[in-house]
């Protein structure tokens, strides 16, 4: 029955349904295309308002990774600092307390056999003198126990005893004999200036009989190391 | 044979000329093409159970495109706009099914 000439209503019915497919057409076309034109005024106004909260939330962590990461910064900068600081502290410290070789300029005050006993306070008076004048780094050494060249680095705890044979002492523990050396790290002139002083040290041992002979040295190696020995009493605080 | 032919024609011509849809058209048009979907299940329907009448199929096309419309519009005018389309195209679509239904038990008689 479809395939009679077609009547005039069959035409009408055709029409009809190209005007369906037309707007089907055309209605897929632009709800596909267009992705908020076709939403209502309700939705836009919901999505909006989606956004601009979700925008000031993530406004807020911004600003919030934003302090977190300045902090960051600042804190890796300042314990940068920090440790370089504690690193040049830990660096004088350990030369002060004779835990690493040191060099430098700075003198060596040779004391030959005194044909009469030393008085300790001689030698405490010498290594004084050397601090006086600015040695950083200060090692006595003499003849050991053993009959060869033993070296004393001297510390803040360094101690000066004479040993009951006359001319012989006992340093930090080790006994030295003469000839003593006495090297210095600092500044020659100084050194040799406030040791040569009238009256002073080098006039003073020359006067008990010692052979004193003084050499500034342009670079000075000191390898002997002060034992260290965890305090006892005193604790840090 | 014509009206598939008419139906394959205004796609082609919808597909191809690319027309924009009038902003004022815009709410009514997804809902009275759903309506004209519906007319048309039933018009099928009809044709198989052999009591299709073109004039009772091109006037219940029409009336039901501009039912629908004026549905919509009467919403927009309450403020419960899409509300009511929801409720259209809910019942359109349940008797879109229910035709389909009568379609499907009509061709494979299941």
């Amino acid at each position: 029955m479809m395939m009679k000439r077609p009547t005039s209503t069959q035409v009408v019915i055709g029409l009809v349904l190209a005007g369906l497919g037309f707007a089907l057409a055309t209605q897929i076309r632009s709800n596909s295309s267009a992705g908020l034109q076709t939403l209502p005024q309700a939705d836009l106004v919901r999505i909006l308002d989606d956004l601009t909260s979700k925008n000031s939330r993530l406004e807020a962590e911004r600003s919030s990774l934003i302090a977190l990461n300045s902090q960051i910064v600042n804190g890796g900068a300042s314990s940068q600092t920090a440790l370089s600081a504690a690193q040049s502290r830990a660096d004088a410290l350990e030369i002060l307390t004779g835990q690493v070789a040191a060099h430098g300029p700075g003198v060596v005050l040779d004391i030959y056999a005194p044909k009469e006993p030393l008085p300790a306070e001689q030698l405490v008076a010498a290594i004084n003198e050397l601090r006086d004048a600015g040695a950083e780094v200060i090692e006595i050494s003499g003849i050991g126990d053993d009959g060869n060249i033993a070296g004393v680095r001297v510390v803040a705890s360094t101690y000066v005893v004479r040993e009951r044979t006359p001319a012989v002492f006992r340093v930090d523990g080790v006994v030295l004999t003469p000839p003593f050396a006495l090297r210095a790290i600092g500044d020659g002139p100084t050194i040799s200036a406030a040791l040569n002083i009238a009256g002073g040290v080098t006039d003073q041992l020359r006067r008990a009989g010692s052979r004193v002979v003084l050499t500034p040295q342009s670079d000075l190696t000191i390898e002997t190391l002060a034992r260290l020995t965890a305090p006892r009493y005193a604790q840090a605080r | 044979m014509i009206p598939v032919i008419g139906l394959v024609v205004g796609v082609v011509v919808g597909l191809f000329t690319h027309p924009s849809v009038p902003l004022w058209l815009q709410p009514y048009l997804p809902i009275a093409i759903v309506a004209a979907l519906d007319a048309v299940f039933g018009g099928i329907r009809a044709l198989l159970e052999r009591s299709f009448d073109d004039k009772v199929f091109v006037i219940s096309f029409g009336t039901n495109v501009v039912i629908a419309g004026l549905i919509v519009y009467l919403g927009d005018q309450l403020g419960v706009g899409s509300q009511l389309s929801t409720g259209v195209v809910v019942v359109l679509g349940i008797r879109i099914f229910t035709n389909a239904a009568a379609i499907r038990r009509f061709i494979f008689r299941a």
